[in-house]
């Protein structure tokens, strides 16, 4: 089966920051998380896939398809949520749908009637009287309301509590059970993505510092900690990110093996949690 | 595209309030211009509509959401053109029950009957002030093409009031053109002209408002 989204050598750039020939792939049937820090390059990604900014270099192919090309054909099998609403807060979503339902070939209005439903949307009061929690789970009945292949999802959790959170991941997760849809999902709330992603994808102001699965990313990194008195020079070269103090260190460690024999057993190791993972590979330099 | 529209109509009802207050404002305002008047509140109360449609998607941002979906951007842009015949439908019903109401109350303020070439030119002054919005609008989106809103607005209706200021005397040379009038209005071929003038400005004013929001960046 192709590659559901392709991102290859893209280069954007703004005053002050640029996305420096970023690539990654995404297969189908898979949840990607897409994680960095604040103004890392996650939501200029995401708009370029969604051709809201123009690319400077490189190619984007979604469905095996040209992104700018094929743009309508692509935006069909597409749905999105965003952080923020860009539905009509003076509208209800009666109307809201009304208006963007006709504009998908594919709309299935008995799906995004059951999503209502399941959502307890009230359908004749203005968006504009929704909870945040709320307006992201309609943006979400709309996404899911058109047999979409790709969800593109821009931090979708943040500023959800933790019950909406938990919702919209069970959700993802009956979602990609058919294996037709495929989610990207950006965001800075990790412990999110520790539960849902099959692939991990790391970007640091403008650089991809990996993308690859999240087994992989576990079996790449654990933390270590230690006396200060461990720290030799050898041992740095396997450390990523360290952090000190007087009494020792954490770092996250790229060989194990190696950190074991040259701390002779005296160090603790830890299985890292994404957000782990996240600092530390931002705070240092990332193998 | 007809959704587009739709969703124009579904946002701009709200504003059916606010269209009674101009349109009773600027009925006095241009009491004193005769057959003008209505041309002028046509005129100035479907530009407003024009210009409150753009101040809707810069408040939903709603340019990412059309942008996200599979829309074209000759649908957006296209959308807002042909709305504007809608627009002055809506007015034109609201000048009826204003002018009705004045009527019946006996309200001293003169107010203009409706008339056929009234209300076409009336249109086209709608069509020729959104000619000339719409493509700073598309480039740059309502905030930032507001300061060429209020000169366009406030420019139509300064200017439509000083008329009569500036020449309490009708010049000579106006006296024979304006008896020609009737006659022009039964003249297909001034229509014709006419017409053909509007197609022409609103054509390149629809091409150069696509050309510049396809480059634009959400």
């Amino acid at each position: 089966m192709e590659t559901i989204l392709q991102v290859k050598n893209v280069v954007k750039e703004f005053t002050g920051f640029k996305l420096n020939g970023i690539s990654f792939s995404l297969e189908p049937g898979y949840i990607m998380g897409f994680i960095g820090a604040n103004g890392s390059g996650k939501t200029t990604t995401i708009k370029l896939i969604m051709n809201l900014l123009h690319l400077d270099m490189g190619e984007i192919k979604v469905f095996g398809l040209d992104s700018r090309k094929n743009e309508q054909e692509v935006k069909q099998r597409i749905g999105f949520v965003y952080d923020d609403n860009h539905f009509y807060e003076e509208l209800t979503i009666g109307q809201m749908t009304k208006v963007l339902a006709p504009f998908y070939k594919h709309w299935d209005w008995e799906t995004y009637n059951r999503y209502v439903h399941r959502f307890a949307l009230p359908a004749t009061k203005k968006i504009k009287t929704f909870s945040r929690g709320m307006k992201m789970k309609y943006a979400l009945a709309v996404a899911l309301s058109h047999k979409a292949e790709l969800l593109i999802m821009d931090e979708p959790t943040s500023g959800l509590d933790p019950i909406v959170r938990s919702e919209l991941l069970d959700i993802l997760s009956e979602v990609i059970q058919d294996e037709r849809c495929s989610v990207l999902f950006s965001s800075h709330i990790t412990s999110d993505l520790d539960r849902v992603a099959d692939y991990v994808t790391l970007i640091h102001n403008g650089n991809i510092l990996f993308s690859t699965s999240k087994e992989e990313v576990f079996e790449r990194y654990s933390l270590i900690k230690g006396e200060r008195s461990l720290l030799g020079s050898e041992l740095r070269r396997y450390l990523v990110g360290v952090r000190e103090n007087q009494f020792g260190f954490e770092a996250l460690v790229t060989d194990q093996e190696q950190a074991l024999r040259l701390t002779g057993g005296k160090a603790i190791f830890e299985r890292p949690t994404l957000e782990d993972i996240m600092v530390y590979c931002t705070k240092g330099q990332a193998v | 595209m007809k959704y587009l529209i739709l969703k124009d109509l579904f946002l701009q009802k709200r504003m059916l309030v606010l269209a009674f207050v101009y349109v009773l404002l600027l009925t006095f305002a241009f009491q004193s211009m005769g057959e003008g008047q209505l041309v002028a509140i046509i005129s100035a109360v479907g530009y407003m509509f024009v210009m409150l449609g753009g101040a809707w998607e810069e408040t939903n941002k709603s340019d990412v959401l059309w942008n996200s979906m599979p829309v074209s951007e000759w649908q957006i842009v296209g959308a807002k053109y042909l709305a504007i015949p809608l627009y002055v439908v809506f007015v034109v019903l609201v000048y009826g029950v204003v002018s009705s109401a004045l009527s019946l109350l006996r309200i001293p303020i003169s107010a203009a009957s409706f008339n056929p070439l009234g209300i076409v030119l009336g249109m086209i002054g709608v069509f020729i002030a959104a000619s000339l919005y719409y493509p700073v609008y598309f480039a740059l989106g309502y905030t930032k093409s507001r300061y060429w809103h209020f000169i366009l607005f406030f420019g139509i209706i300064v200017s439509a009031s000083m008329i009569p200021a500036l020449f309490p005397n009708k010049p000579a040379w106006l006296d024979p053109l304006l008896a020609r009038i009737p006659e022009l209005a039964n003249d297909v071929a001034v229509f014709v002209a006419l017409g053909m003038f509007v197609v022409i400005l609103v054509g390149g004013s629809f091409l150069a408002s696509l050309t510049l929001y396809r480059r634009r960046e959400f």
